[in-house]
C-alpha cells in the first residue's frame, strides 16, 4: 500500500489535486461538484506564467482523486476517505504521510540536506570504487536523481499552488499583485547603487593624475594599513545590502530566504557594530586624561627605556656569558642608536597624541571595528624600532647561519649541489679548505654575540606579532558573526533548515501512528563553517611551532597577507 | 500495527513492526547472556550500587565542605552529571523503513522506566541512498560487522552512516535488518531483480 503525502491543514471535502510523480503528493483539495470543473480550473492555472516556474520544478498537477472527511472522526491529523481516479480505484484509506504547507512568504522551507559529508575524499574515492565493483548492485550513481529534491519542491510549492488556483476560482483578471510598496524603494536604491557603480568605474578608468595617484596610493596602502581595509570592506559590504533589496522572482524559496537573511545579518552586524562603537567613543572620551598618561608611561617607559637598559645589560656580560665585546658594543650602539633616533620622532610627535586619541574617538563613532582596527595600526606604528632592529638582527642572523651551514659542509667535505637540491662529496683546494676553515671559527665564535641579540628583537617581534594577531583575529570576528542566523536559529528553526526527518507520534487514539515531515534546524558547525575556515588559516599562519621554527632558522616573521584571510568571505 | 520477534531464541532484542506506511526495525539496548543461561543482560539500567554510594560519600564528606561555595558547586555539578548520565543512556534503536521513499535511522534516549527523553534521527531519502550493507570492521583482533547506508549528499560526495551505531548489535540481528531493507527499498518486484528505485 503506497503511502500519501497529505498536508496537515487541509480537512475539506472535495476533489484534491497534486503530483503524483515521483510520488503520490496532495498539494490542496478543490470543493467544486464535478470533476470537469476541477480539470479545466487546474488546466487554466497549469497556462498561467506564475505556475510555469512552478511546473518546471515540480511537474505537472492533476486531478487525484475525490475525498471525504467524516465529521466525527476528530484526530490532530486529518484522516480522509480518499477514492483516487488513476490506478486501481479504490476507497480504502491509504496510510497518510503528514507534511506542513507553508506560505512562500513566510520564509519556512524544507531542504533536502547540504549535511557536509563528515568523510574526507579518500574515503570518498574507497566508497565509490567499492560501490562501482559490487557487481550486485546495478545501474549508475543513484545521486543523480533528484526525484528528493523534486518532493521537496513540491512540498514547498503546494500552498502556492494553492494561492494560484484560488485566484483563478474567483476569476480575476490581473496577475498576482507584485511586492507592494517595498518596489518603489528598490527603484531609488537600484538607481543609488547605479550611481555608485559609475563613479568607481569612472575612477579606475580615468587619466587624470589625481585620481591615478589615488588609486595607486589606495591600492598600495591596502597592504599595510588594516584601516584602509576596514574601510574598503565596509564600503562592498553596504553597496551589497543597497544591491540586496532587490527583490528575487518566484519560484525559488531557498535562495529568496538565504538573501533575506544574508542582507538582514550584513544589517544587524553593521548597526551592532555602530552602537557599541558609540559606547566605546563616550567611554574614551569620559577618561581622557587617564588614557593620555596610560599611554605615554607605558609606552615610553616600557617600549624605549626598557629596551635601553636591556640593551646596556647585553652589552656588559649578560648572567655571566662572555660576549665579544667589540661585536656586542658595536651590535648595543647602533641599536641604541636606532631607538634613541625613534625616540627623538616620538618626542616631537607627542604634543599631537590628544589629536590622535580624538582620531580614535571619531573612528569608533564610526563602529567598534574602525576602533579596532586603528588600535592595530597604532600598534603597528609605535612599534616600528622594534621592527626595524628586528629586520636589521634577523638578517645578520639568517645570512650567518646559512654561511655557518655551509662551511660546515666545507668542514665535511662537501658541498650543496643547487641543481639537485642535495649534499654531495667534492673536493676543495687547500687554499679553500684553509680559507673556508678560519672563516667557520671566525664565525663560530662570533655566533654567540649575534645569537643573544638576536633572541632580544625575536621575542620582542613575537609578543608584537601576537598582539597583532589576536586584534586582527577580534576585529575578523566582529565583521562577520552570524548573528541573524544564529537568532533565527533560536527563534524559528523551519527557516534555516538543514535536512527532513519523518517524526512518528502514536496518536490520541490509541494504536497507530501519525507520520509528519519535519525539518531538523541548521546545525551550529554549518552556521559557523566561515568561522571555523578563518580560524583555521589563522592558526596555520599563526602556530607556535611554525613561528618557533621560523624563528630559530632565521626567517623573517610577517603578519598574515590580506589576501589569505578574505578570500573566504 | 504487528509486532513480531523474528530471532526469539538468541536475540530476542530484535522487534519487528508492520505499521500502515512503514516497516520498523527496533532493537532494544538488552541482550541475552552469551554463555547461555538465559538471564538478561541490560545495557541502559535504572539503577546501580553506585547510585546507593553516592549520597554515602556526600554525607561523610559533607560537614567538612559545607563553608566553601566552590566544593558544595563541584558536589551539586558532580550529582548533575550522575543524572545526566542516567537519563541519556540509549534505550533503543530502529531502522524505519519507508518503501519506496528512504530509510531513517534513529536513536532513542532517555531513563530506561520512562518514555525516551531524547529521540535523534537522520532520514535518508530514496534517491540518495546508494546501498545498504553490512561492513566488515577490525577492532585490534577482532572483527565486528556493522549495518551501514552508504549514501550521497548534494555535495556530490558519498558517505557512510552507521545504523544502531551505539548498541551495534550481533551478525544475525544485522542479517535479517539487511535482508528487509535490501527487499523493501531495492527489489523491484515487477522484474524480479534487485535495482535502484
Amino acid at each position: 500500500m503506497a503511502s500519501v503525502f497529505w498536508p496537515c491543514d487541509v480537512a475539506r471535502s472535495g476533489f484534491y489535486y497534486g503530483w503524483d510523480h515521483p510520488a503520490l503528493c496532495v498539494a490542496g483539495v478543490l470543493e467544486v461538484e464535478e470533476d470537469s470543473h476541477a480539470d479545466a480550473l487546474l488546466q487554466r492555472v497549469a497556462r498561467s506564467t506564475e505556475a510555469q516556474v512552478l511546473i518546471k520544478i515540480c511537474g505537472t498537477p492533476r486531478i487525484l482523486g475525490r475525498c471525504i472527511f467524516s465529521s466525527f472522526a476528530r484526530s490532530s491529523y486529518p484522516q480522509p476517505d480518499v477514492e483516487m481516479f488513476c490506478g486501481p480505484s479504490r476507497t480504502c484509506s491509504a496510510a497518510y504521510i503528514y507534511y506542513h504547507r507553508r506560505d512562500e512568504n513566510s520564509l519556512r522551507f524544507y531542504a533536502l540536506g547540504s549535511n557536509g559529508p563528515r568523510l574526507s575524499d579518500l574515503q570518498d574515492e574507497v566508497l565509490r570504487s567499492s560501490l562501482k565493483h559490487d557487481f550486485l548492485h546495478t545501474a549508475s550513481l543513484r545521486s543523480v536523481s533528484n526525484t528528493g529534491q523534486i518532493l521537496v519542491n513540491q512540498w514547498n510549492s503546494a500552498k502556492s499552488l494553492e494561492q494560484f488556483i484560488e485566484h483563478e476560482q474567483r476569476a480575476q483578471a490581473t496577475v498576482i499583485q507584485e511586492p507592494n510598496a517595498r518596489f518603489k524603494e528598490t527603484s531609488k536604491f537600484t538607481v543609488i547603487n547605479k550611481k555608485f557603480q559609475c563613479t568607481i568605474d569612472g575612477i579606475e578608468s580615468s587619466t587624470n593624475l589625481f585620481w591615478r595617484v589615488a588609486s595607486f596610493v589606495f591600492v598600495y596602502s591596502r597592504e599595510f594599513s588594516i584601516v584602509v581595509q576596514q574601510i574598503e570592506s565596509r564600503v562592498r559590504k553596504l553597496r551589497r545590502l543597497l544591491r540586496g533589496v532587490q527583490p528575487v522572482p518566484n519560484g525559488d524559496v531557498r535562495l529568496k530566504s538565504s538573501q533575506y537573511i544574508e542582507f538582514y545579518n550584513t544589517l544587524w552586524i553593521i548597526l551592532n557594530d555602530l552602537i557599541i562603537g558609540i559606547a566605546l567613543r563616550q567611554f574614551l572620551r569620559q577618561d581622557r586624561q587617564a588614557f593620555l598618561h596610560l599611554f605615554k608611561l607605558a609606552f615610553e617607559d616600557k617600549a624605549v627605556h626598557k629596551i635601553r637598559q636591556i640593551l646596556l645589560w647585553l652589552d656588559s656580560w649578560p648572567a655571566g656569558l662572555k660576549l665579544n665585546t667589540e661585536l656586542s658594543r658595536f651590535y648595543s650602539h647602533s641599536f641604541m642608536g636606532l631607538i634613541a633616533l625613534w625616540n627623538r620622532g616620538f618626542q616631537s610627535v607627542i604634543p599631537l597624541i590628544p589629536m590622535l586619541l580624538s582620531a580614535l574617538e571619531l573612528g569608533s563613532g564610526f563602529g567598534a571595528t574602525m576602533a579596532l582596527a586603528m588600535v592595530c595600526d597604532l600598534v603597528c606604528v609605535f612599534m616600528t624600532h622594534v621592527q626595524l632592529c628586528y629586520l636589521v638582527s634577523v638578517t645578520v642572523y639568517g645570512h650567518l647561519l646559512r654561511l655557518a651551514a655551509s662551511l660546515w659542509n666545507l668542514f665535511r667535505g662537501r658541498r650543496h649541489n643547487v641543481l639537485r637540491n642535495r649534499t654531495d662529496p667534492w673536493d676543495y683546494d687547500v687554499d679553500q679548505l684553509l680559507l673556508g676553515t678560519i672563516l667557520f671559527t671566525l664565525v663560530a665564535y662570533l655566533f654567540p654575540t649575534v645569537l643573544v641579540y638576536y633572541i632580544l628583537f625575536a621575542t620582542m617581534r613575537v609578543s608584537t606579532i601576537l598582539v597583532y594577531a589576536s586584534l586582527e583575529t577580534m576585529l575578523a570576528f566582529m565583521n562577520y558573526f552570524p548573528l541573524f542566523a544564529l537568532m533565527l536559529r533560536v527563534k524559528d528553526p523551519q527557516r534555516s533548515p538543514s535536512d527532513i526527518y519523518m517524526r512518528v507520534e502514536p496518536t490520541k487514539g490509541g494504536n497507530g501512528v501519525d507520520v509528519s515531515v519535519e525539518s531538523h534546524p541548521l546545525p551550529l558547525a554549518v552556521i559557523f563553517s566561515q568561522y571555523v575556515e578563518l580560524w583555521k588559516r589563522l592558526a596555520k599562519h599563526y602556530h607556535p611551532f611554525r613561528l618557533a621554527w621560523h624563528v630559530m632558522s632565521g626567517r623573517v616573521l610577517d603578519t598574515i597577507p590580506r589576501t589569505y584571510i578574505h578570500s573566504t568571505t | 500495527m504487528q509486532q513480531t520477534r523474528p530471532l526469539l531464541d538468541c536475540h530476542p532484542e530484535l522487534s519487528v513492526i508492520e505499521w500502515p506506511s512503514f516497516r520498523e526495525y527496533r532493537v532494544e539496548n538488552w541482550q541475552l547472556a552469551r554463555d547461555g543461561s538465559g538471564n538478561v543482560v541490560r545495557g541502559a539500567t535504572s539503577w546501580g550500587w553506585i547510585d546507593l554510594c553516592l549520597p554515602v560519600v556526600i554525607s561523610f564528606i559533607w560537614p567538612r565542605f559545607r563553608g566553601s561555595t566552590i566544593l558544595c558547586a563541584f558536589v551539586v555539578l558532580v550529582v548533575g552529571f550522575t543524572m545526566y548520565c542516567r537519563c541519556v543512556q540509549v534505550l533503543h534503536e530502529s531502522v524505519l523503513v519507508f518503501p519506496a521513499y528512504g530509510i531513517q535511522l534513529e536513536t532513542h534516549r532517555g531513563y530506561p522506566l520512562l518514555k525516551p527523553l531524547f529521540v535523534s534521527r537522520r532520514f535518508i531519502h530514496a534517491s540518495l541512498l546508494e546501498d545498504f550493507v553490512i561492513n566488515e570492521g577490525l577492532r585490534r583482533w577482532n572483527v565486528r560487522y556493522y549495518l551501514a547506508a552508504v549514501h550521497g549528499s548534494s555535495t556530490d560526495k558519498i558517505a557512510l552512516d552507521v545504523a544502531f551505531e551505539n548498541i551495534l548489535p550481533h551478525f544475525p540481528v544485522l542479517l535479517e535488518v539487511y535482508q528487509g531493507v535490501q527487499e523493501l527499498m531495492f527489489y523491484n518486484h515487477t522484474d524480479n531483480m534487485h535495482t535502484p528505485i
